[in-house]
């Protein structure tokens, strides 16, 4: 990435002549601006005016009420997009145009304090003052559908034809040439774009996929998610088809986001013992208890819609359960800790509709906290965690209120999200409940409301 | 409270929350109540094009779930949270139930102040809330301010939408946009003034909604 001395000149050898900024606001949505060139060296310095309705409106477009928004909103005042040069990359889909991702910062400079990305890098460093670093690697799912998004729109999104046939196998090489094309010219446009990925490959539902990011550090890895999504509907978009990253388009398009997590001491995994037993770990006993005893609040973040509850589903879908399990992928944290080289834990909670970077703030505090409060998991869960009764394991908070209820109250998670983030997080989410009821959706099946609301741009 | 004792379904949609604090209201008077203990069967509150609905079923517990089905009579509300006044599902079948329906959904409208005054008690001190509140009657130019502070939030209208506003049936910034009410403060107080609005009407447990 050019210093910002140099931004002349990589323009110039480059054949830029605009810049897309990229910055996600608190629903996950990406917002920006495309900025000349000439513009874009001046941006570079001091950031673009963007109104703080970026924050202020809903996934509908109409505007979010009913919280104090904070003493950084005024009437329809200006914040700022910072652009991170580290993320400024040659756009190779689209000769001539840069892209950057943004953080977002109040008129006199302070970070938004819902910015998701502001939000993730101060807990980056508060786990750096724990001499630890975090390797994060994202696994995305969506479905991808034959129609191009004009006519999913004709059709209020509704019997679309899921690419690559109806097989609803995970792993299935034989699907279709269409669905293969749309993979193979999705990873090559994130090789382009500098996101790594490890592999893709068939999932579960008639025209599911998922992408693995490559392991990375948290901040990149929830850019690449931003750049992955942004990329796949481009590409789709090309070939005459669409994707979605909604949490449940039907009943079996249940799709998530896995968050696998290690973390480094200097070169030394602290999640590996040398027994292989994730409790011989020290470090990893308190991560898996911090992540548990934050889990219900963290949901919240995981599941920002109501649709993304839907997916909570015994067996068919993610865990239900506040639980840990070695090598158990019932449980919602699963270790995997036979190796120094892959000892992580895998978050099987967040929805693929989340904002990656709030997700990813959500469970490195509950790490945090776990690690400095030096908290000790339960025992593992052996067994099946799905289908149990109900009052074998508590149960991980099945919709966006009682979620957001469960966030309010657990004042540990809240003093490391930041007090007006949550504050600012629950109104939105109180909001989203509210609009969802009074416009249409209906609480017992997937309603045209939500495809209109979220199919497109989550 | 007279009346038999409400169960609410757990994690309730707002409508299941604004009728049960409507229901809550209206079993203070003791025609209402004696009513409402004489039923038995099931009766529903739908919202007009939405599916949006409430089903009460009477019995030792007087039960409030979402949804209409199964409701032996039922009745449609519109956009101000009352009544359609076309007709109850139902009625011919069961008459006793379109009543009590009837009853829960047009109650007499409540007069202004009281409204003001019950609104300023859902807002004051919640966080970025106005000092004060100025309430002024266009149709009488009759006012009433609220608080201490300097400036007040001001809100004007004539009684019919400013009761809806201030009781939560109509959105405010809704009605502002529809030039039914004139209202002058920030823009961030609209927001706090909704969720007054908000707890005004879904009640108790509606948290800062």
């Amino acid at each position: 990435m050019p210093e910002r001395t140099q931004l002349g000149a990589w323009i110039s050898e480059n054949g830029i002549s605009s810049i897309r900024l990229e910055a996600t606001n608190h629903d996950g949505l990406v917002l920006g601006k495309y900025l000349s060139a000439e513009k874009f060296l001046g941006a570079a310095e001091r950031g673009v005016q963007i109104a703080d309705t970026a924050f202020g409106v809903d996934l509908s477009g109409d505007v979010a009420l009913g919280w104090d928004w904070g003493d950084w909103r005024g009437e329809v005042t200006d914040i700022t997009a910072v652009p991170d040069l580290e993320t400024l990359t040659v756009d190779p889909s689209f000769p001539g145009l840069g892209s950057v991702i943004c953080d977002f910062a109040t008129g006199d400079g302070r970070p938004v304090p819902i910015c998701g990305r502001s939000m993730l890098k101060r807990l980056i460093s508060r786990l750096a003052d724990h001499g630890l670093s975090a390797i994060v690697a994202p696994e995305i799912e969506f479905s991808a559908f034959e129609e191009p998004i004009q006519t999913a729109r004709e059709r209020n999104y509704r019997g679309l034809t899921p690419l690559g046939g109806p097989a609803r196998i995970t792993y299935l090489l034989s699907r279709s040439g269409d669905f293969n094309e749309l993979m193979s010219r999705a990873a090559e446009r994130l090789t382009e774009l500098g996101v790594e990925w490890e592999s893709w490959s068939s999932e579960t539902a008639a025209g599911q996929a998922e992408i693995n990011i490559a392991p990375t550090d948290p901040l990149s890895a929830a850019d690449h998610v931003i750049r992955t999504k942004l990329a796949l509907r481009e590409v789709a978009d090309e070939l005459g088809h669409s994707v979605t990253f909604m949490a449940l388009a039907d009943e079996h398009l249940g799709a998530s986001m896995h968050v696998n997590l290690s973390l480094l001491d200097g070169d030394r995994n602290p999640f590996f013992a040398e027994s292989g037993r994730p409790e011989d770990a020290p470090v990893l006993r308190h991560w898996i208890a911090g992540l548990l005893a934050t889990m219900p609040a963290a949901m919240s973040l995981f599941s920002p819609t109501v649709n993304s509850y839907r997916r909570l589903v015994e067996i068919a879908g993610p865990p239900t359960t506040v639980t840990w399990g070695d090598e158990n992928k019932s449980t919602a944290v699963r270790t995997v800790t036979r190796s120094p080289g892959s000892a992580r834990i895998e978050h099987r909670l967040p929805a693929v509709d989340c904002n990656p970077y709030l997700a990813l703030s959500a469970i490195l505090a509950g790490g945090l906290i776990g690690m400095e409060e030096e908290l000790e998991p339960p025992a593992p869960f052996t067994e099946m965690a799905w289908g149990l009764e109900p009052d074998a394991a508590p149960r991980i908070p099945d919709s966006i209120t009682t979620a957001a209820d469960a966030l309010e109250a657990d004042e540990r998670l809240t003093a490391l999200l930041g007090a007006e983030a949550v504050e600012y997080w629950l109104g939105s989410r109180r909001w989203e409940w509210l609009t969802f009821h009074r416009s249409g959706g209906d609480p017992d099946s997937v309603s045209d409301f939500e495809l209109a609301r979220y199919f497109e741009h989550l | 409270m007279p009346g038999p004792r409400i169960e609410v379904e757990d994690d309730p949609t707002p409508l299941v929350l604004a009728l049960r604090a409507e229901l809550i209201e209206r079993l203070t008077d003791p025609a209402f109540a004696a009513l409402t203990g004489e039923l038995a069967g099931t009766a529903a509150v739908r919202v007009a094009e939405s599916p949006e609905a409430v089903r009460f079923s009477f019995g030792d517990l007087l039960t409030v779930r979402h949804g209409a089905g199964g409701a032996e009579a039922t009745a449609t509300i519109g956009g101000r949270g009352r009544w359609d006044g076309l007709a109850i599902a139902g009625e011919a079948e069961h008459p006793e139930l379109a009543r009590w329906l009837r009853a829960l959904t047009a109650p007499p409208e409540r007069p202004w102040r009281v409204a003001a005054a019950r609104f300023w008690e859902r807002l004051e001190g919640w966080p970025g809330a106005p000092s004060a509140l100025l309430v002024v009657n266009l149709e009488s130019d009759q006012r009433e301010r609220f608080g201490n502070g300097s400036r007040a939030y001001e809100i004007h209208a004539r009684p019919e939408p400013l009761v809806a506003v201030l009781e939560g049936r109509a959105p405010l910034i809704a009605a502002a946009f529809e030039r039914e009410i004139y209202i002058r403060g920030s823009f961030a107080e609209i927001s706090v003034l909704s969720g007054a609005a908000l707890r005004v009407r879904l009640g108790a447990g509606a948290g800062d909604a």
